[in-house]
């Protein structure tokens, strides 16, 4: 087991019990947020869909890094991170797109809108789920492990672009601009904040898990490939 | 109030239900290494 697999294996528990503290000290902190006046209730999806951008962000900067330290070192282990890195981070970015029309709904009108953001974030999500498919269509060689860090790392160009969609809008996209200081109301940090933490703390608690899973499901796959070798030259 | 409760139900139960399968992937990932059970590993 190499230092990353065996430091995932152990984030898993403490990850794990910081996320169980503070999923309800953060839903409480929801519950206890002014309602914002001109939206009413349905702002406080503020406090779930950009932290779970964030996220989804944070997991394909990893992939992108887990893949070049892959192409640098040739270290299997950089691979499982990526590739867990990539998983954990389509589901966030799922998250993304299933909250925001949701919120768009209740206060656009609509689901969606062709708008530049919207369509990046989209774009995003399928690039990474493309990743995905592909590692899931192949064979785990070391071909595959060369092609995804290269494909990881070019889609993370789309990362600034999609955050800065607003600014390169000029001022004609329809989702709100990114928050800046001073631009929650008052009462609203605390919430939005720790919203930030509980998704990255959700993050690292996945992330160990599923690394810990890959490198159990490679074990296994070269188990089985000992297995089925000996047996060959048994009969 | 419905879409508020349907945005947190669904991000709530989604990383909910997907813990749960990583969990129940490593047991059984385990369970088979340590040679309770076979596994096909393609």
């Amino acid at each position: 087991m190499s230092k990353l697999d065996s430091l995932a294996a152990r984030a898993v528990l403490p990850t794990g019990i910081l996320l169980a503290i503070a999923t309800p000290i953060w839903l409480w902190l929801v519950l206890q947020a002014p309602l914002d006046s001109v939206q009413g209730v349905v702002q406080k999806i503020v406090y779930v869909h950009p932290p779970c951008a964030f996220a989804a962000y944070l997991g394909f900067a990893c992939t992108a890094i887990g893949g070049a330290l892959y192409l640098w070192r040739r270290d299997e282990a950089w691979d499982r991170f990526a590739a867990s890195s990539a998983e954990v981070g389509v589901l966030f970015c799922a998250l993304v797109i299933a909250t925001g029309p949701l919120w768009a709904r209740g206060t656009w009108g609509r689901w969606w809108s062709w708008d530049l953001r919207l369509t990046l974030t989209l774009l995003l999500f399928l690039v990474y789920l493309s990743y995905l498919l592909l590692r899931g269509f192949t064979e785990g060689n070391e071909r595959t492990a060369r092609f995804a860090a290269v494909y990881g790392i070019a889609g993370l160009a789309i990362i600034p672009l999609n955050y800065f969609a607003i600014e390169l809008a000029g001022g004609r996209s329809i989702h709100p601009e990114n928050l800046q200081r001073g631009s929650l109301g008052a009462g609203m940090r605390a919430p939005f904040w720790f919203g930030v933490l509980t998704a990255l703390l959700a993050f690292a608690h996945l992330l160990a898990r599923r690394i810990e899973l890959a490198w159990l499901g490679d074990r296994a796959a070269r188990d089985a490939a000992a297995a089925e070798e000996a047996a060959s030259w048994g009969t | 109030m419905g879409y508020l409760i349907a945005a947190y139900a669904l991000v709530m139960a989604s990383l909910t239900l997907y813990t749960l399968h990583l969990g129940r992937s490593r047991r059984v990932l385990r369970k088979s290494l340590s040679g309770g059970g076979k596994i096909d590993a393609r």
